[in-house]
């Protein structure tokens, strides 16, 4: 039996030691995933915080047969665009703008690499992080974001498209200067 | 070749490129490339994007969310599995049982023993007995954290610095010519209000707040901006010189350059912390120097300081380089949805319509705006059926893309708008064949614009069934 499988029953029991272990299994994971979409370390850290609250509450109708993780990023992502709503709905874009930053580390050039991504939508940033980064196939896209596998080819494709753009303007900017 | 072709062969060419299969065969996207090279070249400038995530990872942070989980969820249940529960019902209840037991077989054996020793009952459990609990029953203040101090001061400030704070608020900062008509100001020498916003923003250095962004102040501040005003209570701005270490910059190197002014915005957060939300390199013509036009401009407005608010935006829209329209007016939008804006943000989109009425680039663009505004000018019913009608003319696949970010934005829309949003998209699904019918590859943008309406819907639904008296 996969080792999910059984802390997840202790969980649905009540087991407030089991879920503690699940937290600690994939808050760094959690965390990584919540910074692609909100860039303000604080908000990522209470939408992580909220949707494992969710998760708790939710585990009973959470089948067993199925992996945790792609189940709680769904919960996740939701809470993560809730926040984000809250947030353009605070009037805070100025405060988003600034922080769009350090979304990823490592890399030829990390700050460069963040200062493009932080120029692309969540939604885009997400799908090509969950790409390039985890190395997720389509269909396991399509599970993360809640959608077809059609959409997700034509999402990643316009985000591609819109990342490409970005660094072609970077280019001809960083020329012209 | 249409464009719509040409599309399908690049989104099938990024898949083929992941690993994927899809309807379209290789052999079909290479027939097709050797013809077209504005696809070769896409397709290959899309392959290089490969390389850009080339060693990167995810940021980590360490932060424990358990802690912070727990405190939520409240105090764990006394047992924590079914089983245990049950030992702990029964071992608890064989424990009663024996007590119970006790207690009759001491009171039988006082009774019996000879009265002078019957003068302290430790066991009585007699209500008319003084108890030695003054404590209620299962009330005993068990397992409380230490409160942490929730003191609304700013703990890095002094209280002569919240005094400061107090007076640099003080109505003769709003409006000098008070302080010119003899009342008496706590601080009449606006220095002091400097000297203060200087404090802060070194303070707020020194705490290590500046995380997001490689940078390090000169200790030559210049001021405040504009001139002598703090914008309100808990929010203050504040210019300064930077310089900054040249490595690891990027491209900001040509925004910080040494001696560059820096706008920084402050913000009183709950907690009256002082943070710094924004930092804003004052380049001229660069897109925060923009950015930060208009953040004045909604402060001045928000703050009654300007008459004609509309002829105000209007001419700054006016300044504003070419090719930076829809940035600003997306920004116009975000930070500043006040009434002002809205005639001219309205006017600005529907020109921009005209000039681009079916474009995939351009109208995606608009698009992505019309929605922040319609979510955001909530009643405004015509504008809801016009940004409607512009997104049902978009081209198939495209119009999907507007349904998706609907279904994102939807939460903004007071019921009014829903209601259109979704009888619009109902009818959008009935002309339409339907989700089963089509093949998600072969029928691909359809079929994602069907199939993203169908969530919008749902997700239209599940908001009303939330706030079914949810209000504008």
């Amino acid at each position: 039996m996969d080792a999910d499988e059984v802390v997840i029953r202790q969980c649905k029991a009540g087991d407030r030691e089991a879920f503690a272990s699940l937290v600690a299994r994939y808050q760094r994971e959690a965390l990584a995933h919540a910074r692609a979409i909100l860039p303000n370390v604080d908000d990522a850290r209470d939408a992580v915080q909220e949707a494992f609250i969710d998760a708790f509450g939710s585990l009973k109708r959470f089948d067993e047969g199925c992996a945790f993780y792609p189940w709680f990023y769904v919960i996740l992502r939701n809470r993560c665009y809730g926040a984000l709503r809250r947030k353009a709905s605070r009037e805070d874009l100025t405060e988003q703008l600034v922080e769009s930053a350090f979304a990823v580390r490592g890399g030829d050039d990390e700050v460069e690499l963040n200062d493009t991504l932080a120029q692309l939508s969540a939604e885009q940033r997400e799908i090509l992080l969950l790409k390039y980064l985890d190395g997720l196939s389509y269909k396991e896209l399509a599970e993360r974001l809640d959608v077809p596998a059609g959409t997700v080819m034509s999402r990643l494709y316009h985000a591609r498209n819109r990342l490409r753009d970005v660094l072609e303007l970077e280019k001809r900017s960083e020329g012209a200067g | 070749m249409t464009n719509e072709q040409c599309e399908q062969i690049r989104i099938a060419a990024a898949a083929w490129e992941d690993g994927e299969t899809t309807a379209i065969t290789r052999e079909q996207i290479d027939a097709h490339v050797c013809e077209c090279t504005a696809c070769r070249d896409l397709i290959a400038s899309l392959a290089d994007l490969h390389s850009l995530f080339a060693g990167a990872e995810r940021i980590t942070d360490d932060y424990d969310v358990w802690t912070a989980v727990c405190e939520e969820l409240g105090p764990a249940p006394s047992s924590v599995n079914q089983t245990r529960k049950i030992l702990y019902v029964i071992g608890f209840g064989a424990s009663a049982l024996v007590f119970l037991l006790a207690i009759f077989f001491i009171q039988q054996f006082w009774k019996e023993a000879p009265v002078e020793a019957v003068q302290v009952d430790p066991f009585s459990t007699d209500s008319s007995t003084e108890s030695p609990a003054s404590i209620p029953k299962g009330t005993r203040p068990a397992g409380n954290h230490p409160s942490a101090d929730e003191s609304p001061r700013d703990p890095s400030l002094t209280s002569e610095e919240e005094k400061v704070v107090t007076a640099a608020i003080a109505p003769h900062l709003w409006e000098t010519a008070e302080s010119e008509s003899g009342a008496p100001a706590p601080f009449s020498d606006e220095s002091r209000a400097d000297e203060f916003a200087i404090g802060v923003v070194e303070k707020v250095v020194k705490r290590g707040d500046f995380r997001f962004l490689p940078l390090k102040l000169n200790k030559t501040f210049k001021g405040r901006l504009p001139a002598g005003k703090f914008f309100a209570k808990d929010k203050m701005v504040v210019r300064i010189e930077c310089s900054l270490p040249p490595k690891n910059l990027g491209n900001r190197s040509q925004l910080y350059k040494p001696g560059t002014n820096v706008v920084v915005y402050l913000l009183r957060d709950k907690a009256s912390h002082w943070i710094v939300t924004s930092l804003v390199p004052i380049t001229p013509g660069s897109e925060d120097y923009w950015q930060q036009r208009l953040q004045t401009f909604a402060d001045v407005v928000l703050a009654g300081e300007s008459d004609e608010p509309e002829k105000l935006f209007r001419e700054m829209l006016v300044l504003q380089p070419n090719g930076g329209l829809e940035s600003t007016l997306y920004h116009a939008i975000m930070i500043h949805p006040h009434p002002a804006a809205r005639p001219v943000v309205r006017k600005l989109w529907r020109d921009r319509v005209k000039q681009h009425p079916v474009d995939p680039e351009e109208s995606e663009m608009v698009g992505s705006i019309s929605l922040i505004y319609l979510m955001r000018n909530l009643n405004d019913g015509e504008m809801v059926d016009e940004i409607l009608k512009h997104a049902l003319r978009q081209q198939p696949g495209t119009r999907g893309n507007y349904f998706s970010l609907l279904r994102i934005l939807a939460d903004y829309a007071d019921a009014d708008s829903r209601n259109r949003l979704k009888s619009r998209l109902e009818s959008f699904l009935s002309d339409s064949p339907a989700l089963e019918t089509l093949d998600p590859v072969k029928d691909l943008k359809i079929w994602s614009d069907v199939s993203n309406a169908k969530h919008a819907i749902e997700y239209l639904n599940t908001l009303k069934s939330i706030h079914p008296d949810r209000k504008g």
